[in-house]
Protein backbone atom coordinates (compact mmCIF):
# COMPACT_ATOMS: atom_id res chain seq x y z
CA UNK A 1 0.00 0.00 0.00
CA UNK A 2 1.19 3.56 -1.24
CA UNK A 3 0.96 6.14 1.36
CA UNK A 4 0.60 9.59 -0.70
CA UNK A 5 2.12 11.87 2.23
CA UNK A 6 1.99 14.94 0.46
CA UNK A 7 -1.58 15.58 1.41
CA UNK A 8 -0.23 15.91 5.30
CA UNK A 9 0.22 19.54 6.17
CA UNK A 10 3.70 20.70 7.82
CA UNK A 11 2.81 20.21 11.30
CA UNK A 12 1.06 16.89 10.63
CA UNK A 13 4.47 15.90 9.03
CA UNK A 14 6.21 16.73 12.28
CA UNK A 15 3.80 15.06 14.24
CA UNK A 16 3.80 12.02 11.57
CA UNK A 17 8.39 12.09 12.24
CA UNK A 18 7.96 12.63 15.92
CA UNK A 19 5.84 9.15 16.46
CA UNK A 20 7.26 7.16 14.13
CA UNK A 21 10.50 8.30 13.61
CA UNK A 22 10.39 8.22 9.66
CA UNK A 23 12.57 9.89 7.51
CA UNK A 24 10.70 10.24 4.98
CA UNK A 25 8.00 12.22 6.24
CA UNK A 26 11.03 15.14 7.18
CA UNK A 27 11.98 14.29 3.27
CA UNK A 28 8.74 15.27 2.25
CA UNK A 29 8.84 18.48 4.48
CA UNK A 30 11.96 19.26 3.47
CA UNK A 31 11.52 19.13 -0.19
CA UNK A 32 8.69 21.79 -0.03
CA UNK A 33 11.03 24.23 1.13
CA UNK A 34 14.21 22.97 -0.70
CA UNK A 35 14.28 26.08 -3.03
CA UNK A 36 14.18 28.05 -0.05
CA UNK A 37 16.89 26.71 1.82
CA UNK A 38 19.44 26.20 -0.92
CA UNK A 39 19.01 29.88 -2.08
CA UNK A 40 19.89 30.66 1.40
CA UNK A 41 22.87 28.37 1.54
CA UNK A 42 24.05 30.40 -1.73
CA UNK A 43 23.48 33.76 0.12
CA UNK A 44 25.64 32.74 2.72
CA UNK A 45 28.55 29.90 1.11
CA UNK A 46 28.58 31.88 -1.86
CA UNK A 47 29.15 28.63 -3.87
CA UNK A 48 27.00 26.44 -5.87
CA UNK A 49 28.45 22.91 -4.31
CA UNK A 50 28.79 24.55 -0.65
CA UNK A 51 25.36 25.36 -0.70
CA UNK A 52 23.89 21.78 -2.00
CA UNK A 53 26.46 20.01 0.87
CA UNK A 54 24.85 22.77 3.09
CA UNK A 55 21.31 21.78 2.26
CA UNK A 56 21.74 18.28 3.03
CA UNK A 57 23.44 19.08 6.22
CA UNK A 58 20.61 21.00 7.18
CA UNK A 59 18.25 18.28 6.04
CA UNK A 60 20.35 15.69 8.26
CA UNK A 61 20.34 17.70 11.03
CA UNK A 62 16.77 18.27 10.81
CA UNK A 63 16.28 14.63 11.24
CA UNK A 64 17.55 15.06 14.67
CA UNK A 65 16.56 17.78 15.90
CA UNK A 66 12.96 17.83 14.80
CA UNK A 67 12.58 14.27 17.06
CA UNK A 68 12.27 16.62 20.01
CA UNK A 69 11.76 20.09 18.51
CA UNK A 70 8.69 21.47 19.34
CA UNK A 71 7.64 23.53 16.09
CA UNK A 72 4.67 25.71 16.00
CA UNK A 73 5.50 26.90 13.09
CA UNK A 74 7.86 24.64 10.38
CA UNK A 75 8.99 27.13 7.53
CA UNK A 76 10.02 29.94 10.22
CA UNK A 77 11.73 27.70 12.51
CA UNK A 78 13.63 25.95 8.87
CA UNK A 79 14.59 29.64 8.41
CA UNK A 80 16.30 29.67 12.14
CA UNK A 81 17.94 26.85 12.09
CA UNK A 82 19.15 26.64 8.52
CA UNK A 83 20.56 30.26 9.22
CA UNK A 84 22.28 29.58 12.20
CA UNK A 85 23.89 26.53 10.75
CA UNK A 86 25.00 28.35 8.02
CA UNK A 87 26.60 31.44 9.88
CA UNK A 88 28.30 28.67 11.58
CA UNK A 89 30.00 27.03 8.62
CA UNK A 90 30.61 31.28 7.58
CA UNK A 91 32.18 31.69 11.05
CA UNK A 92 34.26 28.45 10.94
CA UNK A 93 35.45 29.46 7.61
CA UNK A 94 36.08 33.07 8.22
CA UNK A 95 37.35 31.91 11.69
CA UNK A 96 35.45 34.15 13.62
CA UNK A 97 32.60 33.77 16.23
CA UNK A 98 29.71 35.27 13.76
CA UNK A 99 26.57 33.53 14.87
CA UNK A 100 23.18 34.60 15.66
CA UNK A 101 21.63 33.01 19.03
CA UNK A 102 19.46 30.22 17.78
CA UNK A 103 15.90 30.19 19.30
CA UNK A 104 14.60 26.62 19.15
CA UNK A 105 11.24 27.62 19.36
CA UNK A 106 11.76 29.67 16.40
CA UNK A 107 9.52 32.20 18.44
CA UNK A 108 11.01 35.44 17.37
CA UNK A 109 11.25 34.54 13.73
CA UNK A 110 7.77 34.10 14.11
CA UNK A 111 7.06 36.87 15.68
CA UNK A 112 9.15 38.78 12.67
CA UNK A 113 6.52 36.78 10.33
CA UNK A 114 3.96 38.28 11.86
CA UNK A 115 5.19 41.32 12.04
CA UNK A 116 5.53 41.25 8.31
CA UNK A 117 1.94 40.25 7.72
CA UNK A 118 0.63 43.49 9.94
CA UNK A 119 3.49 45.70 7.11
CA UNK A 120 1.70 44.17 4.62
CA UNK A 121 -1.73 45.42 5.85
CA UNK A 122 -0.81 49.01 6.06
CA UNK A 123 -0.64 48.50 2.27
CA UNK A 124 -4.06 47.09 1.34
CA UNK A 125 -7.24 49.30 1.08
CA UNK A 126 -8.77 48.92 3.86
CA UNK A 127 -6.17 50.57 5.81
CA UNK A 128 -5.96 53.40 3.08
CA UNK A 129 -6.43 56.01 5.38
CA UNK A 130 -5.70 59.58 5.65
CA UNK A 131 -3.09 59.02 7.91
CA UNK A 132 -1.18 56.70 5.76
CA UNK A 133 -1.65 59.25 2.24
CA UNK A 134 -0.27 61.36 5.08
CA UNK A 135 2.68 59.41 5.54
CA UNK A 136 3.43 58.40 1.68
CA UNK A 137 3.14 62.46 1.27
CA UNK A 138 5.92 62.71 3.81
CA UNK A 139 8.02 60.11 1.85
CA UNK A 140 11.45 61.73 -0.41
CA UNK A 141 10.47 61.52 -4.04
CA UNK A 142 12.22 58.46 -4.70
CA UNK A 143 10.91 56.56 -1.87
CA UNK A 144 7.12 57.68 -2.87
CA UNK A 145 7.48 56.87 -6.32
CA UNK A 146 8.79 53.47 -5.68
CA UNK A 147 6.38 52.38 -2.83
CA UNK A 148 3.88 53.72 -5.29
CA UNK A 149 4.74 51.67 -8.26
CA UNK A 150 5.13 48.57 -5.92
CA UNK A 151 2.25 48.39 -3.83
CA UNK A 152 -0.12 50.23 -5.77
CA UNK A 153 0.75 49.85 -9.40
CA UNK A 154 1.71 46.21 -8.68
CA UNK A 155 4.69 46.35 -10.69
CA UNK A 156 7.42 44.37 -9.93
CA UNK A 157 11.10 44.94 -9.35
CA UNK A 158 12.55 45.43 -12.57
CA UNK A 159 9.37 47.34 -13.95
CA UNK A 160 10.02 49.95 -11.11
CA UNK A 161 13.44 50.28 -11.83
CA UNK A 162 12.70 50.64 -15.88
CA UNK A 163 9.66 53.19 -15.42
CA UNK A 164 12.09 55.37 -12.60
CA UNK A 165 15.36 54.31 -14.14
CA UNK A 166 16.71 53.42 -11.19
CA UNK A 167 19.00 50.38 -10.94
CA UNK A 168 17.33 47.66 -9.15
CA UNK A 169 19.05 47.60 -5.90
CA UNK A 170 18.26 51.50 -5.18
CA UNK A 171 14.58 50.31 -6.42
CA UNK A 172 14.75 47.56 -3.66
CA UNK A 173 16.71 50.03 -1.28
CA UNK A 174 13.58 53.10 -1.75
CA UNK A 175 11.05 50.13 -1.06
CA UNK A 176 12.87 49.00 2.29
CA UNK A 177 13.60 51.94 3.83
CA UNK A 178 10.07 53.79 2.62
CA UNK A 179 8.53 51.07 4.39
CA UNK A 180 10.02 51.44 7.62
CA UNK A 181 9.49 55.34 7.39
CA UNK A 182 6.28 54.86 6.48
CA UNK A 183 6.13 52.17 9.84
CA UNK A 184 7.41 54.83 11.92
CA UNK A 185 5.14 57.70 11.07
CA UNK A 186 1.85 55.51 11.67
CA UNK A 187 3.33 54.54 14.96
CA UNK A 188 3.69 58.39 15.30
CA UNK A 189 0.32 59.56 14.71
CA UNK A 190 -1.47 56.14 15.51
CA UNK A 191 0.05 55.12 19.24
CA UNK B 1 5.77 29.67 -1.30
CA UNK B 2 6.38 26.67 -3.43
CA UNK B 3 9.30 25.75 -5.25
CA UNK B 4 7.68 25.77 -8.87
CA UNK B 5 6.55 29.20 -8.30
CA UNK B 6 10.34 30.27 -7.01
CA UNK B 7 11.66 28.78 -10.27
CA UNK B 8 9.62 30.73 -11.98
CA UNK B 9 10.29 33.56 -10.65
CA UNK B 10 14.10 33.04 -10.93
CA UNK B 11 13.89 32.20 -14.91
CA UNK B 12 11.85 35.28 -15.15
CA UNK B 13 8.49 33.26 -16.14
CA UNK B 14 5.95 34.83 -14.13
CA UNK B 15 3.94 37.36 -15.56
CA UNK B 16 4.38 41.27 -14.62
CA UNK B 17 1.55 40.92 -12.24
CA UNK B 18 2.30 37.66 -10.30
CA UNK B 19 6.24 38.78 -10.42
CA UNK B 20 4.92 41.74 -8.27
CA UNK B 21 2.84 39.49 -6.00
CA UNK B 22 5.92 37.38 -5.31
CA UNK B 23 7.93 40.53 -4.45
CA UNK B 24 5.40 41.70 -1.80
CA UNK B 25 5.86 38.42 -0.85
CA UNK B 26 9.36 38.43 -0.86
CA UNK B 27 9.09 41.91 1.39
CA UNK B 28 6.75 39.96 3.77
CA UNK B 29 9.10 36.88 3.75
CA UNK B 30 12.85 37.18 5.02
CA UNK B 31 13.37 33.59 4.02
CA UNK B 32 12.00 34.11 1.06
CA UNK B 33 13.85 37.99 0.17
CA UNK B 34 17.01 35.92 1.56
CA UNK B 35 16.83 32.72 -0.71
CA UNK B 36 16.41 34.79 -3.74
CA UNK B 37 18.73 36.92 -2.81
CA UNK B 38 21.04 34.06 -3.04
CA UNK B 39 19.65 32.81 -6.01
CA UNK B 40 20.39 35.60 -7.53
CA UNK B 41 24.68 35.95 -6.70
CA UNK B 42 24.79 33.29 -9.23
CA UNK B 43 26.66 34.79 -12.61
CA UNK B 44 24.60 32.97 -15.13
CA UNK B 45 20.88 33.70 -16.12
CA UNK B 46 18.81 31.28 -14.11
CA UNK B 47 16.91 28.78 -16.33
CA UNK B 48 14.21 26.58 -15.89
CA UNK B 49 16.06 23.71 -16.82
CA UNK B 50 18.98 24.80 -14.67
CA UNK B 51 16.98 24.94 -11.74
CA UNK B 52 15.13 21.82 -12.11
CA UNK B 53 18.29 19.73 -12.72
CA UNK B 54 19.56 21.94 -9.62
CA UNK B 55 16.27 20.84 -7.56
CA UNK B 56 16.47 16.79 -9.07
CA UNK B 57 20.20 16.52 -7.80
CA UNK B 58 19.24 18.13 -4.07
CA UNK B 59 15.77 16.03 -4.01
CA UNK B 60 17.71 12.66 -4.80
CA UNK B 61 20.23 13.28 -2.35
CA UNK B 62 17.30 13.97 0.16
CA UNK B 63 15.90 10.69 -1.01
CA UNK B 64 19.55 8.46 -0.68
CA UNK B 65 19.91 9.80 2.98
CA UNK B 66 16.17 8.75 3.91
CA UNK B 67 17.65 5.20 2.58
CA UNK B 68 20.18 5.32 3.96
CA UNK B 69 18.77 6.06 7.35
CA UNK B 70 16.13 3.08 6.24
CA UNK B 71 19.21 0.90 5.86
CA UNK B 72 20.80 1.68 8.94
CA UNK B 73 17.59 1.58 10.95
CA UNK B 74 17.27 -2.29 9.31
CA UNK B 75 20.73 -2.72 10.33
CA UNK B 76 20.17 -1.54 13.48
CA UNK B 77 17.11 -3.96 14.08
CA UNK B 78 18.90 -6.65 12.62
CA UNK B 79 22.04 -6.32 14.99
CA UNK B 80 19.43 -5.81 18.05
CA UNK B 81 17.35 -9.08 17.12
CA UNK B 82 20.26 -11.16 16.62
CA UNK B 83 21.83 -9.69 19.84
CA UNK B 84 18.64 -10.71 21.66
CA UNK B 85 18.58 -13.78 19.79
CA UNK B 86 22.15 -14.46 21.03
CA UNK B 87 21.16 -13.46 24.58
CA UNK B 88 18.36 -16.10 24.60
CA UNK B 89 20.52 -18.43 23.07
CA UNK B 90 23.14 -18.01 25.80
CA UNK B 91 21.21 -17.98 28.77
CA UNK B 92 19.94 -21.55 27.16
CA UNK B 93 23.55 -22.56 27.13
CA UNK B 94 23.71 -21.20 30.47
CA UNK B 95 20.64 -23.41 32.13
CA UNK B 96 21.88 -26.43 29.89
CA UNK B 97 25.02 -26.49 31.37
CA UNK B 98 23.67 -26.28 34.94
CA UNK B 99 21.54 -28.89 34.34
CA UNK B 100 23.91 -31.02 32.88
CA UNK B 101 27.16 -30.39 34.23
CA UNK B 102 25.89 -28.59 38.14
CA UNK B 103 22.90 -29.98 38.49
CA UNK B 104 22.15 -29.91 42.40
CA UNK B 105 20.40 -33.27 42.97
CA UNK B 106 23.40 -34.85 41.37
CA UNK B 107 25.69 -32.42 43.44
CA UNK B 108 23.85 -33.30 46.67
CA UNK B 109 23.67 -37.06 45.98
CA UNK B 110 27.43 -37.22 45.00
CA UNK B 111 28.09 -35.48 48.56
CA UNK B 112 25.53 -37.80 49.96
CA UNK B 113 27.01 -40.68 48.43
CA UNK B 114 30.98 -39.71 48.98
CA UNK B 115 29.90 -39.47 53.26
CA UNK B 116 27.21 -41.45 54.18
CA UNK B 117 28.52 -44.58 56.00
CA UNK B 118 25.94 -46.46 58.28
CA UNK B 119 26.86 -46.26 61.88
CA UNK B 120 28.53 -49.35 63.64
CA UNK B 121 25.68 -50.80 65.80
CA UNK B 122 27.81 -52.21 68.38
CA UNK B 123 25.06 -53.84 69.97
CA UNK B 124 25.31 -56.88 68.02
CA UNK B 125 29.50 -56.99 69.09
CA UNK B 126 28.02 -56.71 73.04
CA UNK B 127 24.89 -58.49 72.66
CA UNK B 128 26.12 -61.31 70.80
CA UNK B 129 24.29 -63.50 68.16
CA UNK B 130 22.51 -65.78 70.36
CA UNK B 131 20.79 -62.57 72.07
CA UNK B 132 17.41 -62.99 70.66
CA UNK B 133 15.77 -59.80 71.55
CA UNK B 134 14.36 -57.78 69.24
CA UNK B 135 16.72 -55.09 70.28
CA UNK B 136 18.90 -57.65 69.00
CA UNK B 137 17.47 -58.88 65.88
CA UNK B 138 17.08 -54.99 64.31
CA UNK B 139 20.57 -54.52 65.38
CA UNK B 140 21.51 -57.63 63.57
CA UNK B 141 19.80 -57.11 60.47
CA UNK B 142 20.82 -53.80 60.56
CA UNK B 143 24.74 -55.00 60.21
CA UNK B 144 23.89 -57.06 57.84
CA UNK B 145 22.66 -54.20 55.59
CA UNK B 146 19.21 -55.67 55.44
CA UNK B 147 17.41 -51.85 56.91
CA UNK B 148 14.35 -52.65 55.49
CA UNK B 149 13.71 -55.54 58.37
CA UNK B 150 15.86 -53.33 60.42
CA UNK B 151 13.87 -50.16 60.08
CA UNK B 152 10.65 -52.54 60.48
CA UNK B 153 12.10 -53.92 63.59
CA UNK B 154 13.40 -50.34 65.16
CA UNK B 155 9.96 -49.11 64.19
CA UNK B 156 8.31 -51.50 66.82
CA UNK B 157 10.86 -50.40 69.21
CA UNK B 158 10.80 -47.20 69.12
CA UNK B 159 6.49 -47.47 68.88
CA UNK B 160 7.49 -49.40 72.36
CA UNK B 161 9.62 -46.89 73.88
CA UNK B 162 9.40 -43.44 72.07
CA UNK B 163 12.40 -41.89 74.05
CA UNK B 164 14.88 -44.35 73.03
CA UNK B 165 17.49 -42.86 71.29
CA UNK B 166 19.61 -45.43 70.22
CA UNK B 167 16.67 -47.11 68.80
CA UNK B 168 15.32 -43.38 67.35
CA UNK B 169 18.93 -43.19 65.87
CA UNK B 170 19.20 -46.51 64.14
CA UNK B 171 15.57 -46.38 62.69
CA UNK B 172 16.61 -43.40 61.16
CA UNK B 173 19.54 -44.48 59.88
CA UNK B 174 17.81 -47.33 58.44
CA UNK B 175 15.46 -45.14 56.39
CA UNK B 176 17.71 -42.93 55.26
CA UNK B 177 20.26 -46.20 53.95
CA UNK B 178 16.49 -47.08 52.58
CA UNK B 179 16.06 -43.88 50.58
CA UNK B 180 13.30 -42.68 53.03
CA UNK B 181 15.36 -39.39 53.78
CA UNK B 182 11.88 -37.14 54.95
CA UNK B 183 11.71 -39.87 57.24
CA UNK B 184 14.78 -40.43 58.47
CA UNK B 185 14.62 -35.94 59.01
CA UNK B 186 11.51 -36.75 60.97
CA UNK B 187 12.58 -39.01 63.15
CA UNK B 188 16.20 -37.68 63.99
CA UNK B 189 15.09 -34.42 64.47
CA UNK B 190 13.21 -35.53 67.47
CA UNK B 191 16.10 -36.52 68.91
CA UNK B 192 18.63 -33.61 68.49
CA UNK B 193 18.39 -32.14 71.92
CA UNK B 194 19.61 -35.83 73.57
CA UNK B 195 23.48 -35.48 74.81
CA UNK B 196 23.83 -39.64 73.77
CA UNK B 197 24.78 -39.92 70.26
CA UNK B 198 24.78 -36.35 69.73
CA UNK B 199 27.25 -36.23 67.67
CA UNK B 200 25.93 -39.23 65.01
CA UNK B 201 22.49 -37.77 65.36
CA UNK B 202 23.44 -34.37 64.12
CA UNK B 203 25.38 -35.85 61.42
CA UNK B 204 22.87 -38.02 60.11
CA UNK B 205 20.20 -35.76 60.31
CA UNK B 206 22.96 -33.18 58.11
CA UNK B 207 23.13 -35.71 55.71
CA UNK B 208 19.50 -36.61 55.65
CA UNK B 209 18.99 -33.12 55.07
CA UNK B 210 21.71 -33.17 52.41
CA UNK B 211 20.53 -35.74 50.60
CA UNK B 212 16.23 -34.27 50.59
CA UNK B 213 18.02 -31.22 49.19
CA UNK B 214 17.23 -29.15 52.27
CA UNK B 215 20.67 -27.18 51.60
CA UNK B 216 20.10 -24.24 54.93
CA UNK B 217 19.04 -26.78 56.85
CA UNK B 218 22.08 -29.31 56.25
CA UNK B 219 24.34 -26.50 56.51
CA UNK B 220 22.69 -25.22 59.99
CA UNK B 221 23.44 -28.61 61.58
CA UNK B 222 26.88 -29.39 60.05
CA UNK B 223 27.49 -25.95 61.34
CA UNK B 224 26.76 -27.27 65.25
CA UNK B 225 29.11 -29.97 64.20
CA UNK B 226 32.11 -28.10 63.66
CA UNK B 227 31.81 -25.96 66.79
CA UNK B 228 33.19 -28.55 68.95
CA UNK B 229 35.61 -31.25 68.47
CA UNK B 230 33.77 -34.88 67.31
CA UNK B 231 34.51 -37.60 65.21
CA UNK B 232 32.61 -35.63 62.30
CA UNK B 233 33.94 -32.33 62.37
CA UNK B 234 36.30 -32.31 59.52
CA UNK B 235 34.03 -34.11 57.26
CA UNK B 236 31.14 -31.42 58.29
CA UNK B 237 33.52 -28.66 57.22
CA UNK B 238 34.10 -30.28 53.74
CA UNK B 239 30.80 -30.53 53.04
CA UNK B 240 30.21 -27.12 54.24
CA UNK B 241 32.99 -25.82 51.94
CA UNK B 242 31.01 -27.95 49.25
CA UNK B 243 27.89 -26.57 49.67
CA UNK B 244 28.91 -22.92 50.25
CA UNK B 245 30.63 -22.86 47.19
CA UNK B 246 26.86 -24.28 45.36
CA UNK B 247 24.51 -21.85 47.14
CA UNK B 248 27.56 -18.97 45.83
CA UNK B 249 26.95 -20.26 42.73
CA UNK B 250 23.32 -20.61 42.76
CA UNK B 251 22.87 -17.06 43.89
Amino acid sequence: MSLNISVYTDNELVKKYQQEANAMYVGELFKRYSMLVTGLGFKYLKNEEDAKDATIEIFEHLLVILKKTEVSNFKSWLYTVSKNLLLRKVSQKNNSLKTIELDTNSKNTAEKFMENEQETALYTDKYDSNILQQAISNLNDEQRTCIELFYYKRKPYQEVASITGYDLNKVKSAIQNGKRNLKLFMEEKQP
Amino acid sequence: MDNETIKKYLSNQLSPIDRNAFEQEMENDPFLKESVEGWSMNDEQLTMAHLNSFEKEIHERIDTKIFEQKKSKVLYMNVFKFAAAACVFGILCAVAYRVIFTNKNVDEQKIYTAYFKPLTNTDVTVRGENDTTDEAKAAQAYEKEDYFEALNLYQKLVANNPNNVKNNLFLGISFLATNQEKRAIDVLSKITQSEEFHFDIQWYLALSYIKNKELQNALATLNNLTKEENYYQKEAQEIIDKLDGKIASKD
